[in-house]
């Protein structure tokens, strides 16, 4: 998997080594409760997924990663990203619940932006029960 | 796991087609297609000749097929051809278990020849399940935004609610297939929730579609029947209940006669007036024979097995709740009986029956019959329209069916509230059930399912059920009762004992938040005192009922807690000599800040209150109950002191003083006078409502000795007392509580 892929576009941007990180909360449905005996009831409807990642530009492409940041800090209710699961990838629709990067400054002309951290969060169970 | 699905189906299906269409033909699935899924010479085909006269058109046609195996057809080959000779075929790409074929409804067609090209899997036969009209959509869970199924049942027979199913799928272009009473099956791989028919499709603005529909009956109540005399026919001979039913649903559901073949009153004899809706027509049959009608026009016998099905406390969530229906003093029967040809204009309760082809007008007149018992209190008086008598024949036998819904109406009469989780597939949640339901105070409630409102999650159905019925009559305590952030654990048989007098204290202070288990003790306790203290202070508070339930049963106690921006509440029993201690959450309680402004809190308290991070609130039970039978036996119970309103000291008159004590209850009141800790010593009288009582010095001679050297404070108290009957027991209920907390308790009678 190269550069990161959001709503079907692939950006040349880079994933920094070491900096994705994935967890998973197993969602309850309304039906999880307590019976009489204060035993839990369970109701269990799937597991969801969150990435982490930080991101850099190609220093080759630096518009892409101006591109990527534009799509991800737009104001829609979720984005459909492509990201490396087990052997594999898993693309899913997800909310970009946080973003941010840092100014490096103006350098031979161009206004450099890098250091892009963003976290995309489950809309809904990847894996129902 | 339950995933539950909805299964849309526009008409009828295969068999239902052939009888209606025509002929069908399905050839060749037996047949193995090739590795690449394609198919020789011997193709699977679905061929339909309708007949130029089917009666609606025709929106579309579809294929379904089992895939468990994986396999559906990718590719079909469909040919039409239209009255008229013109033919048209087309080659079509499908995927998923139902192939859909749709026509635009306009023009009239002849045959349809349906031929499977290829399928997805080779090697593996496709298993075709079915061809239906018109379009099936079978929609999963992950298509369902929402979906609420309610179910009501009035197991009197008196009414006859139906269900409701409210949805929001997202399935697109919905609303262009589906249209009003079409029949959707609520389901899952578990069971099947029932049919039901859409009343309303609404489009919303994000592109789903909001559903309302309801179960058969539902419909019925829409459609009005055309008044119909059954029973006797004027000509002598006798129609069946079976043919009335058939000329009010006139074959429009299905409806289940096999729970009349058990009846020797095969008809009813009355008079169902024109305009009364279907669904009423077929209620009053289910009346007159003894049944109920549930929501999907089903008759059936009020179960009243003596092998309930056991819902398990581990089935049930926390809290159910029990209720007192509204009691019956009066059911009237008011009906219809045939009197001849004659007829007067304008005779008031007559019924017309007009035979236009014999030009006779049969006349029915109006008869009432009441039933009636006395009930202490505020009660319902029923009025029963259009009552039909059942009937034997030819004997003319007549079975008095009143006096079992009078005994329906009479006993049964308590309601539980609870949300059950359904598992499996047993019959738990079905309306007419007869069930055994555990409550929050360890008893046993038998009785039927009259409600059941499910409730669909990703991987579950939960359903808020409610059961009317009575106790068993005994105690099974193995349930914990929660308070909030309290839980008292108890478990033992209990037996009757004698009621003792006892006295109960509670300490309030600010103190600590947390939970507290409450261990279950290893002796036995007094149910009989437990419910003393109940009725003692019942018509007060719920909560403070079982708040003081669960210090009765608990002689010893384990405090676990820690302590932090709570309150901590002290209990002293102290005729039992027990001590006990418990916290709960009470600091945040709007009740808690409203008690203590109570008018009932005297001055001194209410200080010692704003003051003070402790003070001490008691209530005072005496040992005036005596419970036998309840249906036999009046009981005596304590009101609280609410009947005092006063006691004011006189001015004292030589060596005298007077007090006036106001009483605003009709009841026996005894006086009572206590100075520090002296002995207690009572003055009994009785007290009329609204007397004042200019008490002397009494007749004690120590009183008045007390009273006359009045160097300390002389506290008189007055204990309003009175004889309860049958309908005040009645009138207690033993709901557990809902959403209440400790923290919210209301507060006991001081």
């Amino acid at each position: 998997m190269t550069g990161l892929t959001v709503n079907g576009v692939n950006y040349n941007v880079r994933v920094k080594y070491n900096s994705l990180k994935r967890s998973f909360n197993v969602l309850s449905g309304s039906n999880a409760g307590t019976n009489m005996l204060g035993e839990e009831i369970p109701d269990v409807i799937g597991t969801g997924y969150t990435f982490q990642m930080g991101i850099e530009p190609d220093p080759n492409e630096r518009s892409a990663y101006d591109a990527l940041y534009q799509v991800l800090s737009a104001p829609n209710d979720f984005v459909t990203v492509t990201v490396p699961y087990g052997q594999s990838t898993m693309t899913y629709k997800a909310r970009v619940i946080s973003g941010s990067d840092t100014y490096q400054g103006m350098v031979a002309g161009e206004e450099r932006w890098s250091g892009l951290s963003v976290t995309f969060k489950y809309l809904k169970p990847q894996r129902s029960s | 796991m339950e995933k539950v699905k909805l299964f849309w189906k526009n008409q009828t299906d295969y068999d239902e087609l052939a009888q209606e269409y025509g002929e069908f033909y399905v050839s060749n699935f037996d047949k193995v297609p090739a590795a690449d899924g394609s198919y020789g010479n011997e193709k699977p085909s679905v061929q339909m000749i309708l007949s130029a006269t089917h009666e609606q058109p025709i929106s579309g046609f579809s294929l379904t097929f089992n895939t468990s195996n994986g396999n559906y057809p990718t590719q079909i080959v469909v040919r039409t051809i239209y009255f008229g000779g013109e033919n048209h075929s087309v080659t079509m790409n499908t995927d998923g278990p139902n192939v859909i074929i749709r026509y635009d409804g306009t023009r009239v067609i002849f045959s349809i020849l349906v031929v499977v090209m290829k399928a997805k899997i080779g090697g593996t036969v496709l298993n075709y399940t079915g061809t239906y009209c018109g379009e099936v959509l079978d929609i999963d869970t992950e298509q369902i935004r929402s979906i609420d199924v309610s179910q009501s049942a009035d197991i009197s027979g008196t009414s006859a609610p139906y269900s409701t199913m409210n949805a929001a799928i997202d399935v697109p272009g919905f609303g262009d297939v589906m249209g009003k009473n079409q029949p959707v099956k609520v389901y899952s791989s578990a069971r099947e929730y029932g049919w039901f028919y859409v009343n309303e499709i609404e489009k919303n603005e994000d592109g789903t579609y909001s559903i309302a529909a309801r179960s058969s009956l539902g419909v019925l109540a829409d459609a009005s029947f055309n008044g119909h005399a059954t029973g006797l026919n004027h000509d002598g001979s006798s129609e069946e209940t079976e043919d009335t039913i058939y000329a009010i649903n006139e074959d429009q559901f299905d409806i289940d006669l096999t729970p009349f073949s058990s009846l020797h009153h095969q008809y009813t004899q009355g008079f169902i007036p024109k305009g009364k809706s279907k669904r009423d027509a077929l209620r009053d049959l289910a009346l007159a024979h003894g049944m109920w009608l549930d929501p999907n026009c089903q008759f059936h016998f009020l179960d009243s097995s003596s092998n309930p099905l056991r819902i398990e406390a581990a089935q049930v969530f926390a809290r159910p709740t029990l209720s007192e229906a509204s009691r019956i003093s009066d059911l009237s029967f008011k009906a219809w009986s045939y009197s001849g040809v004659s007829y007067t204009s304008g005779k008031k309760n007559t019924q017309i029956e007009y035979d236009e082809g014999n030009g006779f007008a049969y006349v029915y007149v109006f008869d009432e019959v009441t039933k009636h018992r006395e009930v202490a209190g505020t009660a319902e008086k029923i009025e029963i329209e259009d009552y039909l008598i059942p009937k034997s024949s030819p004997s003319g036998e007549q079975d008095d069916l009143r006096d079992l819904l009078w005994s329906i109406f009479t006993t049964n009469r308590r309601i539980w509230t609870g949300t059950v989780l359904w598992t499996g597939t047993g019959n738990e949640c079905k309306l007419g059930q007869r069930v055994s339901v555990p409550c929050a105070d360890g008893r046993r409630l038998i009785g039927n399912v009259i409600k059941s409102d499910l409730r669909f999650s990703g991987a579950s159905c939960v359903a808020n059920i409610q059961v009317q019925g009575e106790y068993d009559g005994n105690i099974e305590m193995a349930l914990p009762i929660f308070f909030g952030d309290l839980r008292v654990t108890m478990g033992m048989t209990m037996e009757p004992a004698t009621y003792k007098a006892f006295n109960l204290d509670v300490y309030l202070e600010e103190c600590g938040t947390s939970a507290i288990i409450i261990t279950r003790p290893s002796v036995p306790f007094i149910l009989n005192m437990r419910e003393q203290l109940s009725l003692a202070i019942n018509a007060k508070s719920d909560t403070a009922v079982r708040f003081a339930w669960a210090l009765l049963i608990t002689p010893t106690l384990d405090i676990n807690a820690a302590l932090k921006n709570s309150v901590r509440a002290i209990i002293n029993i102290v005729n039992q000599e027990l001590t006990v201690a418990c916290l709960a959450k009470l600091s945040n309680s709007r009740r808690f800040k409203d008690a203590i402004s109570l008018p009932q809190l005297n001055a001194s308290i209410r200080s010692k209150i704003a003051n003070s991070s402790r003070f001490n609130l008691s209530v005072t039970a005496q040992h005036l109950m005596t419970i036998g039978s309840k249906n036999t036996t009046p009981v005596k119970f304590i009101l609280p002191i609410t009947g005092v309103s006063s006691i004011t000291a006189l001015p004292k008159v030589g060596s005298s003083r007077k007090y006036s004590i106001v009483i605003s209850q009709t009841g026996n009141v005894s006086i009572s006078a206590q100075r520090d800790s002296s002995a207690r010593f009572n003055l009994p009288i009785t007290g009329e409502s609204e007397i004042i009582t200019l008490l002397s010095a009494s007749p004690s001679g120590k009183t008045e000795l007390d009273i006359q050297n009045n160097s300390a404070a002389v506290t008189m108290t007055a204990t309003l007392t009175r004889t309860a009957t049958v309908g005040d027991y009645d009138n207690m209920t033993f709901e557990s509580l809902d959403e209440k907390t400790l923290g919210e308790m209301d507060y006991i009678e001081i």
